[in-house]
């Protein structure tokens, strides 16, 4: 009796976890689907891309020693089905966007179809193609570009903190109206007579590199409350973009980068941090063994051992528009950190801390071959806060009372 | 411009005022004139302190202008600076209670100090920044008692070298706000300043439930701990004085900070995995149990 209701049992525990559907999987991309989305091979391979518009010229090669090119425009998504089909299948192509935002394509295949909007994204199904229809194999679209969001903006955390709804740009990546990351799926229903009797699928999808690359052409020729220079920083190559390299020894503080792509455009934001860090280390080791530092009124000031800490380093554009004015900033290019004193901000400590590291740069300009500045609120100080000591009146000067961080990057 | 004025006076003479036309022309070419100047008028104020609190903007953007110039200060300055004080003495006789205007007036004085100290008057420069102290002081209290018009940005400006109490209640005023700077790590340092302020004073355990809150909000915003645990200790030992109880962290050797799942799949997947759990555990034995009783009917039957 046992053995009779176990094996029946058996089996139908088996079909049943077999008919499960494996989440998590992506799905299986068909063979017969043959796909182009970007002229770039390595976007290509990926079935990535990323989106230009018509007649737009932008720039690629963001790096000192690169070679600039003009980003090639876009190309169009071709989808094929490389079978040989008989004469009594008919073709049916649908195209997902998977996100309401990205549903607007410019069809570029003559057949028809009609679009729809679901609350899931935005579905696009062709007529039932029978022999009579050219390239019925072929589905040739784009994707409608871009267009940067908000035009106007507002620095600043806005009336009472709330930063999120003021101002532009995130510090997060795939947000739908900044940097969303764009996917579509392709499927192709083959029928015999009225009868599917395949269906294809494929996935096309931006990675991480051109989503980075993505939010580069989307801020590219922009304005800050419509005035000001523009923005107009090359587009980096794929080749540019790379994994978070090591931070320097003894550095605290973030790494290269905070941003949530976890990858990074260095052009000697790294070499920068490590020179300055290891100067400053120095400067405080000598002035400490020599008992402190005159102030001002010829006082002598007691060198606390604060460290640097770095604040930040590279930024994708909507993260340096979250967080600063500079629509040009050199965080974006991978050539620029910023650096605290790890100190109570605005204390006598942060203060000393500061007058050490400046005065540490000036004196090896030469070999950290950067340019420098104190920065409070995101703007410099001035030449004559350098020499004043008016508020407070502590014999040190006001630039290093108020500085909420160093800026340095490498010569542009 | 005056090329255009020129035109525009041209345009606008008697003469020219006999028909539709020429109205319509000059009437677009005024538009166009004084919509360029206006937009090349730059929004300092607006910009730099990040709020319009409805005031004479002309005369903000002109004090902040002095403010933020960094261009050597001559007599025509100081002429410019004490006609600016009449002008906005005259607006505080209106909007005594607008804490904008008293951060204004702050603001020009210490400009006004600034003058006096690069040519060596100290004296005066010490008067202007007394007045300097005592207008903030009248912004500070305005603003928290009801008008909340002021921004973090202003408050980080006061904050500078006011005395101890009114130092402490601007930096947290500008806590309050979110803080000005321009990054995660800034925001921290001043929670740091603020605890360091409040130890300082001798408001101990204040200093200790400032640094709590500071943990609160670190966690409430998902702070990336392994960066700032190093922060938190450091504040333990430097500013509570206490012995260091473990091993600093690695505090990454550039280790990228920890990958988070991505908005949508935020709150769905773990929801998923349990649904799909609890979904094939029922499944499988309503179909174990329906499967048996039907293989038991058939065993009956075939007895029978």
């Amino acid at each position: 009796m046992g053995k009779q209701i176990l094996r029946p049992l058996f089996f139908i525990s088996i079909t049943f976890f077999l008919s499960l559907p494996c989440k998590g999987q992506p799905s299986a991309f068909s063979r017969h689907l043959n796909v182009t989305t970007s002229a770039n091979p390595e976007s290509n391979a990926a079935q990535s891309f990323v989106i230009v518009k018509e007649g737009e010229i932008l720039i690629e090669g963001i790096k000192h020693d690169s070679a600039q090119q003009r980003l090639g425009q876009q190309t169009p998504f071709v989808i094929e089905y490389t079978k040989e089909i008989q004469n009594d299948i008919n073709l049916q192509w649908i195209i997902k966007a998977t996100d309401i935002k990205h549903g607007s394509i410019k069809m570029l295949s003559k057949f028809k179809g009609n679009g729809r909007l679901f609350y899931s994204g935005y579905r696009w199904t062709s007529e039932m193609l029978d022999t009579s229809v050219l390239d019925r194999q072929r589905l040739v679209f784009r994707p409608k570009p871009f267009k940067h969001q908000p035009t106007i903006y507002k620095k600043g955390r806005g009336p009472h903190g709330k930063r999120s709804k003021y101002g532009g740009g995130t510090r997060e990546i795939d947000v739908k109206k900044y940097n969303p990351k764009y996917a579509y799926d392709i499927t192709l229903n083959v029928f015999r007579g009225e009868k599917r009797i395949f269906t294809h699928t494929t996935h096309l999808e931006m990675d991480r590199k051109d989503m980075i690359r993505q939010e580069y052409i989307n801020h590219y020729n922009i304005k800050r409350y419509n005035q000001g220079e523009r923005g107009n920083i090359p587009v980096p190559l794929r080749s540019e973009i790379s994994k978070v390299p090591p931070k320097p020894d003894l550095l605290e503080g973030n790494p290269l980068t905070e941003s949530e792509y976890e990858l990074v455009v260095n052009d000697g934001m790294l070499e920068l941090a490590d020179k300055i860090n290891k100067h400053y280390i120095k400067s405080i080791r000598k002035l400490r063994a020599k008992g402190g530092l005159l102030d001002l009124n010829k006082k002598k000031r007691k060198v606390p051992d604060n460290k640097l800490w770095l604040s930040s380093g590279w930024r994708n554009p909507e993260r340096n528009e979250w967080y600063s004015n500079a629509v040009n900033g050199n965080h974006q290019r991978g050539g620029a950190v910023d650096v605290i004193i790890m100190a109570p901000a605005n204390s006598i400590e942060s203060s000393i801390g500061y007058w050490v590291l400046w005065n540490t740069l000036m004196e090896n300009r030469k070999e950290i071959d950067g340019y420098w500045q104190l920065e409070k609120n995101g703007v410099p100080m001035k030449t004559r806060e350098y020499r004043l000591d008016i508020e407070p009146k502590n014999g040190i000067p006001d630039a290093f009372d108020k500085a909420d961080h160093l800026h340095a990057n490498v010569n542009y | 411009m005056e090329f255009l004025m020129h035109l525009i006076r041209q345009t606008i003479s008697t003469q020219m005022l006999i028909t539709k036309a020429r109205k319509l022309i000059a009437f677009i070419m005024l538009l166009t004139v004084s919509t360029t100047c206006l937009s090349n008028a730059a929004p300092r104020f607006e910009d730099y302190f990040q709020i319009n609190p409805g005031l004479n903007i002309k005369i903000a953007n002109k004090i902040t202008s002095h403010y933020l110039d960094n261009k050597p200060l001559s007599t025509q300055h100081k002429d410019e600076l004490e006609q600016l004080d009449n002008s906005l003495n005259k607006l505080l006789s209106k909007h005594t209670k607008n804490p904008a205007y008293w951060f204004l007036k702050g603001l020009n004085h210490r400009n006004l100090a600034a003058y006096y100290h690069s040519k060596k008057q100290f004296k005066l420069a010490d008067e202007q920044i007394q007045k300097k102290n005592t207008a903030y002081q009248k912004a500070i209290e305005l603003d928290k008692a009801e008008l909340k018009k002021l921004s973090a940005s202003i408050y980080s400006t006061m904050k500078f070298g006011l005395p101890e109490d009114l130092k402490i209640q601007a930096t947290q005023q500008e806590l309050k706000l979110g803080g000005s700077a321009d990054s995660e790590s800034a925001y921290w340092y001043l929670h740091w300043s603020n605890i360091d302020q409040l130890k300082k004073a001798g408001r101990d355990k204040e200093a200790e439930q400032a640094y709590r809150n500071m943990q609160k909000e670190m966690k409430e915003q998902n702070a990336n701990m392994s960066v700032y645990s190093a922060l938190n200790q450091t504040i333990e030992q430097t500013t509570f004085n206490k012995p260091t109880t473990d091993k600093k962290p690695e505090t990454s050797k550039a280790e990228p900070p920890p990958s988070k799942p991505e908005h949508s799949q935020k709150p769905d997947k773990p929801l998923d995995r349990k649904m799909l759990i609890i979904t094939s555990i029922v499944a499988l034995s309503l179909i174990s149990l329906i499967s048996l009783m039907i293989y038991e009917l058939k065993i009956k039957r075939k007895r029978k």
